[in-house]
Parts: C-alpha cells; sequence; structure tokens
C-alpha cells in the first residue's frame, strides 16, 4: 500500500463514518470562505430545504468560519497544527464543524460560555444577546461570546464542543459543532 | 469530535489541500468544481499549471465520480487535491459498477501497452468515428484527458473491504 493510497483511504473513513460531505484543513483567506459558503448553497439547493433554513445554515457558518478566521494560527506562527472545517450532511440535518488550535488561558472562558447558551432556552438567549450586545467592546478578540450566542439562536439547537490535546504546553485543539435541522419545528 | 485532530493532522502531514465526498451529480458538481477552482487559485502557481490541475478535476468530478453507483442519496466517491513537493496530486476514490470495474481495468491494461502519442491517436480515432458513444469509449475519453494533462501520471487499483470495492484513481501534475 502506498503512503498516498493510506492517506485517502483514513480521509474516507473518517468522512464516511462522520457523513462528512466536505473537509477543509488549511489556511482560511476570504476567498476560500466565499467558495465554501458557494458550496453550502450548492448543496442546500441540491436538498431542496427551506429558505429559513439556507438562512440558518449560512449565518450559523459565517460566524464560525469568521471564528475560525480569527483564531486560526498559534501565536508562534509555527502552525502545529492546522484549523478545519467539516459541513456533515445525515437524513435530516446538517452539522457544521470547526477546529482550531486554542490557548490553554482561554479554554475555561470558552467552556464557560457555550455551557452557558447551552443552558438557554430561546427567550432566554434573546435577553442575553441584547445585553452582550450592550455590554461587548468591539476590539476584543472573541468578544463577549457574542458568536457563540449568535450561534445557539440561529441553529435553535445545543452547540456541541470538545478540547484535545495536540502535545503542546501552551496550546490544545478546540472542536465546536453546530447541529442545523432540514425541516424547521 | 476528536476526528477534527484526526483530520487536520492527516492532511497537514500528506499536504492535502482539500478533500469533499459526494455523489457530485449535477449542482453539487458545479459547487465542487467552484471550491476546487478558487483553492487552486489561490496556489501560488503559473496559470498553466492551474489550469492543468483544474482540466483534470473537471474530469475526474463529471465523467468518473458521478458516473457508477449513484442514487441520488449515496455519497461514495472523494476526491483529494494534494500538493506535492514537484506538482499536485488528485486522488480520486470511487465505488463502481462490476461492469464499470472492468472498463476501467482494460482502458488502464491498454495504457500499459500505449506511450502517449498511442493514446492520443486512439482518443482521436473513438473522436472521429463515432457519433454515439458507448460507455466504454465515454470512459476511455475521460482517462485518455487525464492521462494526457498529467504526462500519463495516471494510476489506477480496486481496494476491497469486506464486501466494499473502492476504485482509486492517482493523478500527478508535475510542475517542470
Amino acid at each position: 500500500m502506498t503512503a498516498m493510497e493510506s492517506t485517502l483511504q483514513q480521509i474516507h473513513a473518517i468522512m464516511n463514518q462522520e457523513n462528512a460531505v466536505l473537509v477543509y484543513s488549511g489556511e482560511f483567506n476570504q476567498d476560500i470562505v466565499k467558495s465554501m459558503l458557494s458550496y453550502a448553497e450548492g448543496k442546500l439547493d441540491a436538498t431542496g430545504v427551506d429558505d429559513l433554513v439556507k438562512k440558518k445554515m449560512f449565518n450559523v457558518m459565517v460566524e464560525m468560519l469568521q471564528n475560525i478566521t480569527k483564531h486560526q494560527f498559534t501565536t508562534d506562527e509555527e502552525q502545529v497544527v492546522q484549523p478545519c472545517f467539516v459541513l456533515i450532511e445525515e437524513d435530516d440535518y446538517f452539522c457544521v464543524v470547526t477546529g482550531n488550535p486554542i490557548h490553554v488561558d482561554k479554554i475555561d472562558i470558552v467552556s464557560e460560555r457555550i455551557n452557558t447558551v447551552n443552558g438557554m432556552n430561546a427567550d432566554q438567549l434573546k435577553e442575553y444577546y441584547k445585553q452582550a450586545r450592550l455590554n461587548s467592546r468591539i476590539s476584543d478578540v472573541g468578544g463577549a461570546g457574542l458568536g457563540f450566542i449568535d450561534m445557539a439562536r440561529k441553529s435553535e439547537n445545543r452547540l456541541d464542543f470538545g478540547v484535545y490535546d495536540i502535545d503542546s504546553a501552551d496550546y490544545k485543539y478546540f472542536s465546536l459543532k453546530a447541529r442545523i435541522n432540514k425541516v424547521l419545528a | 469530535m476528536d476526528y477534527t485532530v484526526s483530520i487536520q493532522r492527516v492532511m497537514k502531514e500528506s499536504n492535502c489541500l482539500i478533500a469533499l465526498r459526494d455523489n457530485f451529480e449535477d449542482l453539487l458538481a458545479k459547487s465542487a468544481l467552484s471550491i476546487l477552482e478558487k483553492k487552486i487559485e489561490s496556489e501560488d502557481i503559473e496559470l498553466s499549471l492551474k489550469n492543468k490541475i483544474f482540466g483534470v478535476v473537471v474530469e475526474c468530478v463529471q465523467n468518473i465520480c458521478s458516473s457508477g453507483l449513484r442514487d441520488g442519496k449515496t455519497k461514495d466517491s472523494v476526491l483529494v487535491l494534494s500538493r506535492m513537493p514537484n506538482g499536485y496530486k488528485i486522488d480520486l476514490g470511487t465505488q463502481m459498477s462490476a461492469d464499470q470495474e472492468a472498463i476501467y481495468s482494460d482502458i488502464f491494461k491498454n495504457f500499459d501497452t500505449k506511450d502517449l502519442s498511442g493514446i492520443k491517436e486512439q482518443r482521436n480515432a473513438i473522436l472521429a468515428s463515432r457519433e454515439h458513444l458507448t460507455e466504454a469509449e465515454r470512459d476511455f475519453l475521460a482517462v485518455a484527458d487525464i492521462a494526457i494533462r498529467s504526462n500519463g501520471e495516471v494510476s489506477y487499483w480496486v481496494n476491497e473491504s469486506g464486501n466494499e470495492r473502492f476504485s482509486n484513481i492517482e493523478v500527478k501534475i508535475i510542475n517542470n
């Protein structure tokens, strides 16, 4: 078995297992983000989902892709690990999954923000979003967690996340998953 | 979700730029090509090389990934674009019917007996003499085009895993 044969098989196995239709790992720039959104648009058109679902999906994707663009590199620029983007299609829903390095100092605050939005219903999220907007400072990288609130509101589902070891004292790998139902309740 | 760590590791180690898995039918093929085109455009390489890569990708997506066992729901083709030290590589994995698998085996056996000019001659002969192409001839034309664009750097093999068979095509575009 050649090395590439093995790589294709590894990627295929992961994509099959997770029902992933698009996997991208590498530098994220505006063109790449635009083409991913365009791919998702084609995917959604092919699936024939409602326009409102498309809108939700787009909003969530934009928010998550913006997050990656902001947090894609480790500070030492060595890029030991790369950010990644995965689009999953199941029978009843899509999942947008991102992964990027995260400094260990930020893990607690990010986890807390996600857990907080996961514990809220739609009305609470709406109110929390208003308050967060009033209190946020635009210059903050990562802001006041507005992105997470927005993702939770738009996706109408809990946000899943995981933090994984990448053999670095300063960084871990942060994965975030948002689920968007194909048929709205 | 630890698969995200595995994916980025596998892709980084293998210099994979992007991977797509789907049935690549009609509308989706256009979107897939669009995203691949953008990725190729963003590479710091000559336009002629970009055109070669994209030409091969188009053939792969339109003629190989979207043929065979397709039911509109099955996502059984994978296309991976990778960077190599001296060029680029397109790896394609797809499920084929037994008939199509036999056609591809014959095409590549035929290629082994010919140089590029022989492949071009056979391609031109098919194009000149046929109004209605057979499935085997259509497949030959697709693979011949890939072989010509890649200067013959194309190979084919089949993986077996349990009851599943997966046809693999590897195309290298060498930057001369």
